[in-house]
């Protein structure tokens, strides 16, 4: 019953529950950069995968992702830096950059200590 | 005499960190606290909650945490109420730009949420100290 938890019952709950959401916010980066090899002008995408970025790299880390939080960081800042070059800076070396900050944050979160909320 | 803290207005457009945030305060720090998820739902409710400091993320859609803070000064019950802000904008130019605009203090992001109560109560008491 939520009203009889304790705090540290509830945190280790939001902890779980940050869980699978970083599983699906993983998951749509790597849509993204699928989007983005298959039509390097589709819109938003980029845009889509820093403000994701953004929301991991100021969240992971209160929920005991700190690694993943800070690969997330640097996904941010290389988006914010293709942004600012503008759709002809996507080409295939920035999607492999792209591919290697998405896989960086997915073996972050493997190797902490919470896993995936719990369950892979 | 020294005024206590109690009453915290958290704005936090991510509902996991408002979530634990809200937590946090309440359970670790002992605050009563009125949460809202946008800058504008935290401006409409201010007067109301009548809150001793507010917790405002800055990366926000629609309306950021400047704009809030702006709009937060114009209610005459909020203009001495301080404002912390909530962010992974922590570069020491930011931080001073944070401070120009007026806030009280500035909390990084990510936080811990069992320090959290006690980082907002110590930006608090910096705050008394400095008026």
């Amino acid at each position: 019953m939520p009203g009889a938890e304790s705090a540290e019952q509830r945190l280790a709950r939001l902890r779980q529950a940050f869980g699978e959401r970083l599983r699906r916010d993983v998951q749509t980066l790597r849509e993204s950069v699928l989007a983005l090899r298959s039509a390097p002008d589709a819109p938003d995408a980029l845009a889509r995968m820093r403000h994701l970025a953004h929301g991991l790299a100021g969240s992971c880390g209160t929920f005991g992702y700190s690694v993943a939080g800070q690969k997330a960081a640097a996904l941010e800042t290389a988006c914010k830096e293709m942004l600012a070059r503008g759709q002809g800076g996507i080409d295939d070396l920035s999607l492999s950059e792209l591919d290697e900050y998405v896989e960086a944050i997915t073996s972050a979160i493997a190797l902490s200590s919470e896993g995936w909320g719990g369950k892979a | 005499m020294t005024r206590s803290l109690r009453t915290i207005l958290l704005i936090e457009d991510d509902p996991d960190i408002r979530e634990v945030a809200a937590m946090a305060l309440e359970s670790f720090g002992g605050f009563a606290v009125t949460v809202c998820a946008s800058g504008r739902e935290g401006v409409a409710r201010a007067e109301a909650a009548a809150p001793d400091l507010v917790l405002l993320d800055y990366m926000m859609p629609e309306q950021d945490g400047a704009e809030t803070l702006a709009a937060l000064r114009a209610l005459p019950a909020m203009a001495g109420v301080p404002v912390v802000f909530l962010t992974a904008k922590v570069r020491l130019e930011e931080i001073e730009h944070l401070k120009a605009l007026g806030a009280a203090g500035v909390i990084a992001k990510p936080f811990d949420p069992v320090e959290l109560g006690n980082q907002v109560r110590d930006l608090w008491e910096r705050f008394l100290a400095r008026r």
